[in-house]
């Protein structure tokens, strides 16, 4: 026998047809006496519209139709309310539109679902319907009930001073007060909750559902009943979600867009009453979320969680600056609010970061999302009119920072240019180094790792003025000995090398915070975390200084290294063999443009004055600059590279300016110094790259540090590493044919498969987190002084090339190219037809040899400059413009013309014979 | 060289395998208490070394050739300064690798 159906609420009907607007306070037990689809008249307008439901809630006596929230819209779908389902309205919001309750149910618990029909329920007429009242004017039913409560009065009882576009209604408003007699019994509690929390309570604001152009369909959603803020304002949200469909059922009405909750807020009356109002009326605040553009007058009591730096700027209007801050207030809106110019230095000194303002009058603007990671369509524009006051008092109801952490193992699922919160240990941190920005700024940059429980780890950067602050407080506590827990708001995610995250402007810090999560997190990294094997997100912790790929000089050429588009960056030791010494040096110009010296080189015209052959400056003095051509031997061969100003004085050990004048003063200490660094070893950085002159192809190769090796500590484990990869090859049974004997290191191996290598031994340190190449025991911190735009540019470019040194093709496994270049790959440079011809050397356009076909001199249509081929290259006229007097490299008429690699292009596309390139070097 | 006294390359952790048999290792002096030498050994270990006299002092590096008398005493038959400027992560790294899967290739 089935037991009997839960008693329905007798009476619950009537009384949710005369409860006020707003949340519903009851929750009574109703049988779903009909449930069905919405027929949305939108729909046919194409408007897009979501699904919804509308119930008819039964106590058995009397019906009442009630709209379900779109949350709900599952329950139907999968059958568990259905007609005749025994329900309980958990949460319920009334609003009456055009004369019409509208009751809209927010959640509900279903007690059965089948159940016979109870009762023979009667359509309730409601009495909302108000004699000659406007339809939206109802819901300014509030004003008078404000009136009922005392404790409301000081602030909530004059609503004639409400703002001016609602004026007129809430003027009349209060007449028809007295006849919006709202039953009594329905909201009998709501005294005591007014008392409790009378300065928190919004007594008049009015929250119109639907766009302006619809205001005749206000719907009032007051919040009486401010004791539970959270609450409320979630059913906010809710309700502002659940009206995107657009209830047009029982009024036949099609509600166009989803309404944003306007608050019209009257002027605060402290201001304009005198002062003792202004001591004891809490003002009349709306929540953040509230914010819309349609508004003018608003207060908002928010705290402010960051705040970021003066930023100077110059655009087409001059030079400008500004700065940002975040507002968090109780309901847990956040927004950001801009100050520019002027207004930055009325408010930069008043916002702290922790305190509570109160903020009124300013431009609501649509959000920069790119810049702005905040949960909310808009941000302030402060301007001049714009009040902000100091809240004396902290009010505790305000978090202090809204954190919305996710694990690191998430981050691999997120793009870049998301934004994420990280709550998660600092397992290492590197001493902050300069970085050279796109646009000549230098700046700061630390990289940290950051693990969580997640068992994943990501590599994390510090920018800027993050460095030094919180960057330098995290590496003290890091390097004694402690794990630092970091908060980290709105990094953003990157994905440079596998996945990593960055700190942006807005982004906030907290080194451990002391949440209940943190707490956890450094319990269970002291027990547990601590040994666990971490996967690691990012391809390799370059804070500890990258391991470079170690190359001989034979490697070098043998690899093809420099043919693709970007240069590569190679290590090699070695010693210096012979350095050119009759031109080492070239006089530059010391001119400063941008704050950088201009180094272009200069000559003497005569006078005295040195004369820039490019840069047209003249200045009395001219620096000596390094341009030194260095033979490089190791044991494998020697190569030709040039070192310039920085490696130059890291070889020599004096300035180029120095030794030019030793040089000039005494020829024999002159040769002393050279004599004395050949034939030391050196670590070579080089960055090594393919150039094109005078149609031949050379391979460049520029030395970016030089390292004496003469600290074998740093070194030497580098022999193990080799031994060790030479080891994995013989057992990892014929893994990569590539195997290039001295090779040592054999990247291939390791480098291609970034996460198993976390699970290898490092048998350096025996540390299990990294393998010998990337064992920071091994770096040769090369970078760490950098004090130049290379490090920059290495890091990024060497970063890329982990795989490419493998030396085989990862796509077919065949040595002598890249994936990039794979033959494999269909889509070749646009002639992949020209594959058969590459092999016989003939441009497959003109079929004569000497040029390939894209610089054949019969296109006329894109001539990437050099179309004269090999013919004009013996002639001393510029290829580009045929003129004599000049190369190629300074004709003017190469503004625009792309410069073209040919060569290295060419042969990237797979089929061209290589070996014949290999031997014009 | 004599291949028919071989001195295998040891470590602390190896040593004991090769008590009373000639062995090499690598050390960092410590302390040199008149000729007996307190030193650490590539991996770590604790040892003693006795019969080097003129050793130098800490933080040198010395290579020793000699018998262990125990699993961290040597007697020392002959020894070379290798000055400070010594990596002992790759003498280690040797050590396992001479002690282990390619004992083949060391005598």
């Amino acid at each position: 026998m089935e037991a009997p159906p839960p008693p329905l609420a007798a009476g619950a009907v009537k009384e949710i047809a005369e409860l006020p607007n707003g949340p519903g306070t009851t929750q009574p037990v109703l049988q779903a006496a009909d449930v069905r689809p919405v027929t949305a008249k939108g729909a046919a307008a194409g408007v897009q519209q979501s699904e919804r439901f509308r119930m008819l809630v039964s106590d058995g006596v009397h019906s009442l139709q009630s709209m379900l929230s779109t949350d709900l819209n599952h329950l139907v779908r999968d059958g568990t309310l259905r007609p005749g389902s025994i329900v309980q309205l958990m949460d319920i919001m009334c609003n009456t539109i055009q004369g019409r309750r509208i009751i809209i149910v927010c959640k509900l618990d279903v007690l059965r679902t089948e159940c016979a029909m109870i009762g023979k329920p009667k359509l309730y007429e409601t009495k909302t319907v108000r004699e000659g009242q406007e339809p939206n004017l109802q819901a300014n039913a509030v004003a008078p009930r404000v009136e009922q409560f005392p404790n409301n009065l000081p602030y909530g009882g004059p609503s004639n001073g409400v703002h001016s576009t609602v004026g007129p209604s809430i003027g009349r408003t209060i007449e028809h007060g007295p006849n919006n007699v709202l039953p009594g019994g329905s909201y009998g509690t709501m005294p005591a909750q007014n008392t409790m929390n009378a300065n928190v309570v919004q007594p008049n604001f009015q929250r119109p559902l639907l766009n302006s152009q619809q205001n005749t369909m206000n719907a009032n959603v007051v919040q009486p009943n401010s004791q539970r803020p959270l609450l409320n304002s979630h059913q906010n949200q809710r309700f502002a979600g659940s009206g995107t469909g657009g209830y047009s059922g029982p009024l036949g009405n099609i509600y166009m867009r989803p309404a944003q909750p306007s608050y019209q807020q009257p002027p605060p009356a402290y201001r304009n009453s005198g002062p003792a109002a202004k001591n004891e009326a809490a003002p009349r605040v709306v929540p953040i979320s509230a914010l819309n553009p349609y508004q003018g007058i608003w207060t908002i009591k928010a705290r402010v969680t960051a705040k970021t730096h003066v930023h100077h700027y110059v655009n087409g209007r001059g030079p400008g600056k500004l700065f940002t801050f975040d507002l968090l207030d109780a309901h847990g809106g956040e927004i950001r609010a801009k100050c520019f110019n002027e207004v930055v230095d009325k408010f930069c000194d008043l916002i702290e970061v922790d305190k509570v303002y109160l903020l009124s009058r300013g431009g609501l603007k649509p959000a920069q999302k790119q810049y702005n990671h905040l949960n909310n369509d808009y941000e302030i524009s402060l301007d001049a009119t714009t009040s902000i006051e100091v809240c004396s008092s902290d009010d505790s109801s305000i978090p202090r920072q809204q954190f919305n952490f996710q694990q690191i193992s998430e981050i691999a699922n997120m793009d870049k240019g998301a934004t994420v919160d990280l709550l998660a240990v600092v397992t290492s941190v590197s001493p902050s180094f300069p970085v050279m920005r796109k646009n000549g700024m230098e700046t700061q940059k630390r990289m940290l790792e950051l693990k969580d429980m997640s068992g994943c780890s990501v590599e994390t950067t510090f920018w800027g003025n993050f460095c030094d602050a919180e960057g330098q407080q995290l590496q003290v506590l890091c390097d004694s000995g402690s794990n630092p827990i970091l908060a980290l708001k709105s990094g953003l995610v990157g994905d440079f090398n596998g996945k990593s995250v960055g700190t942006i402007s807005s982004s906030s810090l907290k080194i451990n915070p002391d949440f209940p999560d943190a707490e956890k997190l450094r319990q269970w990294y002291m027990t547990e975390g601590k040994n666990a094997a971490f996967s690691s997100l990012s391809g390799r912790m370059s804070g500890t200084g990258m391991t470079d790929v170690r190359k001989t000089v034979a490697q070098i050429k043998d690899e093809g290294l420099g043919r693709s588009e970007k240069p590569d960056w190679v290590t090699v030791m070695g010693a210096i063999s012979h350095i050119k010494t009759d031109s080492f040096c070239y006089p530059a110009c010391t001119v400063e443009v941008n704050g950088t010296r201009c180094n272009k080189k200069v000559t003497n015209n005569g006078d005295g004055m040195w004369q820039g052959e490019k840069c047209d400056h003249s200045s009395q003095d001219c620096e000596y600059r390094y341009v030194m051509q260095c033979r490089i031997q190791d044991h494998t061969g020697t190569t030709y590279a040039t070192a310039f100003q920085e490696a130059g004085e890291e070889i020599l050990g004096l300035t180029a300016q120095d030794l030019f004048r030793i040089k000039n003063e005494d020829e024999v200490q002159f040769a002393g110094i050279i004599q004395g660094v050949s034939f030391q070893q050196y670590l070579f950085k080089l960055k090594v790259k393919e150039e094109t002159f005078n149609d031949e192809a050379r391979l460049k190769a520029n030395i970016v540090k030089a390292q004496k090796l003469d600290d074998t500590s740093k070194n030497s484990c580098f022999l193990l590493g080799a031994i060790e990869s030479l080891l994995v090859e013989e057992d990892g049974s014929g893994s990569t044919p590539g195997a290039n004997g001295a090779a040592a290191i054999n990247p291939g191996t390791t480098s291609n498969n970034n996460h198993a290598m976390n699970a290898e031994t490092c048998a350096v340190c025996g540390s299990n987190e990294h393998s010998v190449q990337n064992c920071p025991a091994v770096a040769m911190d090369m970078q760490q002084p950098a004090a130049s735009g290379f490090t920059a540019s290495s890091y990024g470019s060497s970063a890329g090339y982990a795989n490419a040194s493998s030396g085989v093709c990862f796509k077919c496994n065949q040595p002598g190219h890249y994936s990039s270049n794979c033959p494999g790959q269909a889509i070749s440079y646009g002639y992949s037809a020209g594959n058969a011809n590459a092999r016989s050397d003939l441009c497959f356009k003109c079929h004569q040899p000497g040029h390939f076909s894209s610089n054949c001199p019969g296109q006329a249509a894109i001539s990437y400059g050099s179309s004269g081929g090999n013919t004009n290259a013996r002639s001393d006229v510029c290829y580009k413009c045929n003129q004599p007097g000049h190369f190629a490299k300074d004709c003017v008429a190469q503004a625009a013309a792309p410069q073209r690699q040919s060569y290295g292009n060419s042969a990237t596309s797979g089929g061209y014979n290589r070996q014949s390139y290999v031997g014009s070097f | 060289m004599d291949t028919s006294v071989p001195s295998p390359f040891v470590n602390g952790e190896t040593l004991k395998m090769f008590v009373g048999r000639r062995v090499r290792t690598v050390v960092q002096v410590q302390r040199n208490e008149s000729g007996v030498l307190a030193v650490q050994s590539t991996d770590g270990h604790q040892l003693t070394i006795r019969g080097a006299p003129g050793a130098p002092e800490a933080p040198h590096y010395l290579e020793v050739m000699g018998i262990p008398d125990s699993n961290q005493s040597i007697r020392a038959e002959s020894w070379t300064d290798f000055g400070e400027n010594f990596d002992p992560v790759p003498f280690n790294g040797l050590c396992k690798l001479a002690s282990d899967k390619y004992k083949y290739l060391f005598l």
